[in-house]
């Protein structure tokens, strides 16, 4: 490893470890009150339990504090890397209340959702950090919802290059080319796997075909070609652009999906751990 | 105003969005909220003229849809669906699932608990019984089938201890009274709901140590050094195991092997095969049956004619009435231990006993002396009494002159030591002693016959009976010597002994007792007594005249000369009467040091006076009751696998100085032998590996 890319990592550690020491630190004096409980004879999974549930109450803020735009609350991107260090904490005090799966149904039900949040969290959150990286790649950063009207433009741009190359015999191949492989390719929705996994196998492809067809091409076909090449690379950038923003929203989503119904079941969790159990 | 609107509908947090928008061709004035003007009015020129459903929208619904599903599942499972709980945070532990899973059940005859009530066994408040002001707690519940084993967890105390013992407990730690005496319930320790193969007894050292405040971070290093463990208390039977070794069995060149006298294949104890002793027959018999045959084949005086000179009473003027010839002769010999204790029992006979001499023996007595003539003839006079007594009275006769000596109406054992007393036997003695008649006279006509005669004659057919004739078969004489009348039966006995000194009988010319060899009672003519020879070792009649001894120790009356053999290895309360004897730092299993400790650490406890049943469980080495719940715990079964100790020897080393005391022979144990293999990593040194934490008073005490 070159010393260049440890002087861009070292930075990144060190912004992070302040954190994850402090989630360390949190972990461990959890699991020193859990233990302090339970050697005096007392439900220690009273202790980790509550503490579970003011983590999830701060967890929530986040999403009150989306909806608060006007209020001078702290900067949203230290409300973001908050929710995601206190996750992870999350994490540390329910391996230190249950086991993974824990053996009642209702429980069960509970961790599942539990598990089915903290890991839809754990995905977004590397998909928030390898995003930014993917799109600064493409070039300038488009709007989500600007996409399809650019998309739109792009391909309005490459058929009227292709009705101009048609009129003429040193270009008629690429308007012959543009007919068979292009038009579809610019008025079409990316697949699902594409926008799952986005790759540039079919750019290459489509390139490296216009690229074919300049042994057919005079001089000015070729320039149009260049231009019906980039036309290619932009419709392409911009569907990347698009796939990697719906991957960043869809999980956000996702995190939220089964938020209602893991709060439903906390609290019965809770108001049946109290009717039912003597110590506490 | 179209800026605005557009501004509006694409931002991101918008349920729905214009159906042109994904072809790159939104409407300016597109969908605000679910509704489109536009799309309404223009939908049949334009397909893609309608509001499309956001990721949002997709979001909201599903988020709804899963809150929808929990909550209908939370209460379906709180209303109790399908019998089994869902509420239930997981399966029972084995023995309590199989407890609760029958349909019905009667738990310590509550109410029965049926599928549908089954969590209310456990938890209070469940099955609407208890109203709210009356709170029943849990641990109460579980005690409703515990209480049974563990009768002290009733206070939720320490180890359950109460009283004294648990100030005793409270003053040898460091903890506060108050955290001390706070009641504990059972789930603090108790964890259920874990499923089936959960070890529910199953605590941790560091569990332990909530009241144990001195912190043992591994039993190696942490743990005290033990205190004469397990040697703590003295033996019933006294067995010195250095001289058995080196003298009895290097004598007769046997192996000294261990597991001869302690292991018990067929039985279990509380530390597995292995017991303090096993029976007799299987450790002792092959040397020690002799040595009793031999001790025991004189019999047992039970009453016996003094010799008194009647001749030299007669020229003194004193009279003894008619008196056996055999006995006539000279005034000599010592009124049998047994004896002793009926002649006190008697109206008078403690004053006579007085009278008699110290040692006992009548030869003392000066005939010339007036005062001595008289005790002769009162002696005399009582021996005939007692004679007729138990001739006539039978066994309640022979049952109450015992009862007379103790305090306390023992009733079984009484019962026990008049069980076996021949009245017949003590009648023909009567008769060939004083009325010189070989024969007994057959019962008076007033006498009840005993019922089996009565029976016949119930039985015996008219003349007109079909099977009148048949004697054979309805008349039991015929039919079993047995049915006759016991008076005619003892006459033919009597006859049978007396052809015994005549060689012309026909009867070979030997000894009752060989004819005895298996115990029994007889008529010594020879020493002029009635006579009990013991079965053997254990002799049940035998012991509890040793029982009676023991319990009239203040009496300085002779011992019975054979329980000399008997106290050899039977220790029962014989230290007692030595001054050497150690004050008890412990409770013992003989009746007496039970006591004396009890009173010395002043513990109010049941067994505040010995009783017959206490003393006669000292005949036999004491075995550890399975209920007793001692401080600590030990098995054998796993430690006797491994091949470094399976020899007892390894553990149990006698010491090289010889002790009286048995329980002092062995050194004791230390630490480090344990510690060798008992470690966190290896056999294991938690807390409840060795310690039991239901100890109860009774096991406090014992195991302390």
């Amino acid at each position: 490893m070159s010393g260049v890319s440890l002087r861009a990592i070292l930075p990144r550690i060190g912004r992070r470890a302040i954190p994850i020491t402090v989630v360390l630190f949190a972990w461990l004096v959890l699991r020193a009150l859990r233990n302090r409980s339970a050697y005096s004879l007392q439900n220690e999974t009273f202790v980790t339990g509550y503490s579970l549930a003011a983590i999830c109450v701060l967890l929530l803020l986040l999403g009150l504090r989306k909806r608060i735009v006007s209020l001078p609350i702290g900067r949203m991107a230290i409300w973001q890397q908050s929710h995601h260090y206190l996750g992870l904490f999350s994490v540390g005090a329910y391996s230190l209340h249950a086991s993974l799966i824990t053996n009642g149904w209702l429980e069960s039900a509970l961790a599942i959702n539990f598990w089915g949040i903290a890991l839809s969290g754990i995905v977004g959150w590397y998909v928030n950090h390898s995003s930014p990286r993917l799109l600064r790649a493409t070039g300038s950063q488009i709007l989500r919802q600007d996409i399809p009207e650019r998309s739109k433009l792009i391909a309005t741009h490459a058929y009227e290059l292709a009705i101009a190359s048609a009129g003429n015999n040193n270009s008629a191949a690429l308007a012959d080319h543009y007919q068979t492989y292009l038009s579809p390719f610019f008025a079409m929705r990316r697949s699902w796997g594409y926008c799952l996994s986005p790759t540039g196998g079919k750019r290459r492809r489509l390139l490296a075909e216009l690229e074919n067809i300049d042994r057919y091409l005079g001089e000015e076909g070729r320039a149009q070609r260049r231009k019906m090449s980039s036309f290619v690379q932009a419709k392409d950038d911009l569907d990347f652009q698009a796939a990697i923003q719906n991957r960043i929203r869809l999980w956000a989503a996702a995190h939220t999906w089964i938020l209602g119904s893991f709060l439903i079941l906390a609290v019965a969790h809770v108001v049946i751990a109290h009717r039912f159990t003597s110590t506490w | 105003m179209v800026d605005a609107k557009m501004n509006h509908y694409r931002l991101p947090s918008q349920l729905y969005k214009c159906g042109n928008s994904p072809h790159g061709t939104p409407c300016p004035v597109g969908p605000l909220g679910g509704r489109c003007s536009q799309s309404q009015s223009d939908a049949g020129n334009d397909p893609n003229c309608r509001p499309l459903r956001t990721l949002r929208w997709w979001s909201r619904s599903i988020q709804l849809a899963a809150a929808l599903v929990a909550l209908i599942g939370v209460s379906l499972a709180w209303s109790n669906v399908g019998g089994k709980s869902p509420i239930s945070p997981g399966p029972l532990s084995r023995s309590h699932a199989q407890l609760l899973t029958s349909a019905k059940r009667n738990i310590q005859g509550d109410s029965a608990i049926d599928s549908e009530n089954r969590c209310a066994a456990c938890h209070s408040g469940l099955d609407g019984s208890q109203s709210a002001e009356i709170a029943i707690k849990q641990s109460d519940l579980c005690l409703k089938c515990h209480l049974q084993a563990m009768p002290d967890a009733v206070h939720g105390s320490p180890h359950d201890l109460h009283g004294k013992s648990l100030e005793e407990l409270v003053a040898s730690t460091d903890r506060t009274k108050s955290v001390a005496y706070t009641p504990t319930e059972c789930s603090q320790c108790h964890r259920e709901h874990q499923g089936p193969s959960h070890n529910l007894s199953e605590m941790t050292s560091q569990r332990c140590q909530a009241c144990h405040q001195t912190r043992y971070q591994s039993f190696s290093t942490d743990h005290p050094e033990f205190k004469n463990y397990p040697y703590r208390r003295p033996e019933n039977i006294e067995f010195n195991h250095a001289k058995h070794q080196d003298i009895y069995f290097a004598k007769k060149g046997a192996s000294f092997d261990c597991k001869t006298c302690h292991i018990q294949s067929d039985q279990v104890g509380v530390v597995g095969q292995v017991f303090r002793s096993v029976p007799f027959e299987q450790a002792c018999a092959s040397c020690h049956t002799e040595p009793i045959k031999s001790a025991i084949q004189d019999g047992l005086i039970v009453l016996q004619i003094p010799s008194i000179n009647r001749k030299e009473l007669l020229g003194s003027g004193s009279d003894i009435g008619n008196w056996p010839e055999q006995a006539s002769q000279l005034t000599d010999g010592i009124i049998p231990p047994i004896m002793r204790m009926l002649i006190e029992s008697e109206p008078g006979g403690e004053a006579l006993l007085s009278e008699l001499p110290a040692t006992g023996r009548l030869v003392e007595l000066d005939v010339s002396n007036e005062q001595s003539r008289a005790t002769l003839v009162k002696l005399s006079s009582m021996t005939k009494q007692l004679l007729r007594k138990l001739g006539n009275e039978g066994q309640p006769g022979f049952r109450s002159s015992v009862e007379k000596l103790v305090s306390t109406s023992e009733g079984p054992w009484l019962d026990q030591l008049a069980n076996g007393v021949p009245p017949d036997l003590f009648r023909a003695a009567w008769y060939e002693w004083f009325e010189e008649r070989k024969t007994v006279p057959r019962l008076s006509g007033s006498e009840k016959p005993p019922a089996s005669v009565r029976l016949s004659s119930a039985l015996r057919p008219s003349d007109d009976d079909l099977l009148s004739g048949s004697e054979s078969l309805l008349n039991p004489k015929v039919q079993d010597p047995l049915n006759g009348d016991p008076a005619s039966l003892l006459n033919s006995q009597i006859d049978s002994q007396s052809k015994e000194e005549s060689p012309s009988s026909g009867f070979k010319d030997s000894r009752s007792f060989d004819q005895l060899a298996y115990g029994g009672w007889m008529i010594d003519r020879q020493r002029m007594a009635i006579v009990y020879v013991p079965t053997g070792h254990a002799d049940q009649w035998l012991s509890k005249w040793i029982e009676l001894e023991e319990m009239r120790t203040s009496s300085t009356q002779p011992k019975i000369g054979m329980a000399t053999q008997c106290r050899q290895c039977h220790c029962l309360n014989s230290r007692l009467s030595s001054p050497t004897a150690p004050l008890p730092t412990a409770p013992l299993p003989t009746a007496k040091w039970n006591v004396a400790f009890r009173q010395a650490n002043e513990v109010a406890l049941k067994l505040a006076t010995v009783s017959f049943a206490d003393l006669n469980a000292c005949w036999k080495s004491s075995r550890r009751a399975a209920n007793l719940r001692p401080i600590t715990k030990f098995d054998h079964t796993p430690h006797l696998t491994l091949p470094s100790i399976s020899d007892c020897r390894s553990c149990h080393q006698l010491t090289a100085a010889s002790s009286q005391f048995a329980h002092e022979e062995f050194m004791p144990m230390q630490k480090s032998q344990c510690s060798s293999c008992h470690q966190a990593n290896a056999a294991g040194d938690s807390c409840t590996q060795c310690h039991n934490y239901h100890v109860g008073v009774k096991g406090w005490l014992d195991g302390k």
